[in-house]
């Protein structure tokens, strides 16, 4: 179950600073309890356009065990939630989506704007 | 000028020609065999999407009819039965739902709309298995969810009929390139998918949104107590928190908004670190805090559990959460979380629940997590037991060892609390937790403990 988070932060959230990586395995399980999305790890994160890292394919890089994603995915699997309860991220220099911009911001963290 | 002149000639050797033609013959065939390749995939991924979308059509299917049953079933055994087909119907169609190469923002109203079928059905089967009828406003909500499922599948079969007859194809989609693809997806989408979405307008939060979707925000923090704080005094307690001699910088980094726990959210630099790596947020009503988190290299473990143990429960006393009992550990790589739970009067609290990170090479608290105890904790009125211990244990299976037994009030699904008996014990080599209802003596659920090296549940 954390793989899955982990890889997934390290294609989302790498360069982030160690809170954005947490905040990022947060949103992940937000939408798994939220009534929106699919309800495991999995269904959330190869659900089409959801992530960008899943379309790239860089969620199959493999993962350095000393990585800080291996330990921010821990913290948000232990229910560290920076976003408080956020169910979209995106980065205000590369979205291209315009709805993402509808959603009401929470607070932004690093280079992400996490939204309910 | 030789040079050339040479090769010139040597290009007209005919040995040197037939070489060139044997290359180009193999490039041509690597060509053809790429692009079989690819045709290939397009036409496994299109399998794919075909068959997400036909188990979609299908699932959707029994949801209605299971739905039209549920309307007419006349006693709680048949009720409880079509509500957990319908249950199992409704989950299916959303995990095929969120396989469909269609941006999730685009279906998100009926991937909403399918889960809460699936959790309202849940629920109302619960209610049925305990004998209980469905009152008319359950009957109600599930009359607008039926229309609302018949509508879901009428559109579906227009679009599976469009597929049929070759009007839209996943294949000429993902032929385009994933940039292209997207753009048609979403033009796919307005003009056929965006019907679907259309009927789900009216219906958008607008009958059920209960007990288990969205339960992460509860509406009332009955812990988040006490008078506006502004930024100043925020930092102030940030500061105190952490330990004055520990914070070397202290900046703010947001104040979030749109959520009913607003907060201040602070960068702290910690002596010796090179730079901010411990984040802090202190609610603006009450200046609580909700959140710490610090992220750094661990070094050899040197403290045992029972130590840890000690230095938390200290800590919470310290920082004004008196009474906290822990409940449950979890080791990771010299960190280990511990969960407190509130204790009144000899009854362990679960909602109240506190969050604890502790490192294990010299003790220090490297987080802690509030949110559990802010939503919920509040002095309760615990009732008189009507079931006694002794009456409570003629339920449990006799093979159950017991080993520990407690009173304790446990969080329902729908968001009350319910005051339990709680026997902790042993059947062969596994440990349960079984709580039974103080009032009515039924069991209200057994949890089953994953003895794992790293964690286990205390008492």
């Amino acid at each position: 179950m954390s793989n899955y988070l982990q890889e997934q932060l390290i294609g989302e959230a790498r360069g982030e600073p160690y809170e954005g990586q947490v905040a990022v395995g947060a949103v992940i399980l937000n939408r798994v309890a939220h009534s929106s999305f699919p309800n495991t790890i999995a269904g959330v994160i190869y659900q089409s356009g959801a992530f960008t890292a899943v379309a790239d394919g860089q969620i199959n890089v493999p993962i350095d065990p000393s990585s800080s994603v291996v330990k921010a995915a821990q913290d948000a699997l232990n229910g560290w939630d920076p976003t408080d309860g956020a169910i979209y991220y995106f980065n205000p220099a590369t979205a291209t989506n315009k709805w993402i911009w509808s959603r009401p911001l929470i607070k932004t963290i690093g280079k992400h704007r996490f939204c309910k | 000028m030789n040079k050339l002149k040479d090769w010139k000639n040597r290009l007209k050797d005919r040995h040197m020609l037939s070489v060139m033609v044997v290359l180009i013959a193999i490039i041509i065939a690597m060509g053809v065999w790429i692009y079989k390749k690819q045709v290939d995939y397009r036409q496994a991924s299109e399998n794919q999407y075909n068959m997400a979308f036909f188990e979609l059509v299908d699932y959707v299917q029994n949801v209605e009819t299971y739905l039209a049953k549920s309307l007419i079933s006349s006693t709680p055994e048949h009720g409880a039965q079509t509500l957990t087909h319908v249950w199992r119907e409704a989950n299916l169609a959303q995990v095929y739902l969120s396989r469909l190469p269609i941006e999730s923002v685009e279906l998100e109203k009926t991937a909403k709309f399918l889960n809460q079928v699936s959790d309202y059905s849940y629920s109302l089967s619960r209610k049925n298995i305990n004998k209980q009828k469905l009152s008319e406003e359950d009957l109600n909500n599930l009359t607008k969810l039926h229309e609302y499922s018949v509508e879901l599948e009428n559109t579906l079969n227009q679009l599976s009929t469009d597929m049929n007859e070759g009007r839209i194809t996943w294949g000429e989609l993902t032929k385009k390139g994933s940039v292209a693809f997207a753009q048609e997806v979403s033009n796919i989408s307005q003009s056929s998918f965006s019907n679907l979405e259309e009927n789900f307008h009216e219906y958008s939060g607008l009958i059920y949104d209960g007990a288990f979707s969205e339960h992460m925000t509860s509406s009332t923090k009955k812990g988040l107590t006490g008078e506006n704080i502004d930024e100043e005094k925020a930092k102030q307690i940030a500061t105190k928190f952490i330990g004055e001699d520990k914070v070397q910088e202290i900046n703010l980094s947001s104040k979030s908004e749109n959520t009913d726990m607003i907060t201040y959210d602070f960068n702290v630099k910690v002596n010796g670190e090179k730079e901010p790596n411990l984040v802090i947020s202190i609610s603006e009503k009450g200046g609580h805090v909700v959140f710490m988190n610090y992220n750094r290299n661990i070094e050899a473990e040197s403290v045992s559990q029972e130590r840890a143990d000690e230095i938390g429960k200290k800590f919470l006393e310290d920082h004004d959460f008196p009474n906290m009992k822990e409940t449950y550990y979890l080791k990771q790589d010299g960190i280990v979380t511990i969960n407190y739970a509130y204790e009144q009067d000899g009854v362990t609290i679960y909602p109240d629940l506190i969050k604890l990170k502790i490192a294990l090479d010299n003790g220090e608290v490297m987080g802690i997590e509030t949110t559990g105890y802010l939503n919920s904790h509040e002095k309760r009125n615990i009732e008189t037991v009507q079931i006694t211990k002794e009456q409570a244990k003629q339920s449990l299976n006799k093979k159950l060892e017991i080993k520990s037994e407690n009173l304790a009030i446990i969080p329902t699904e729908w968001k009350t609390e319910v005051l339990c008996w709680e026997f902790k014990g042993k059947i062969d080599d596994t440990d349960f937790l079984v709580y039974i209802n103080s009032k009515t003596g039924k069991e209200e659920d057994i949890l089953v403990i994953v003895n794992t090296p790293n964690g286990t549940l205390t008492h």
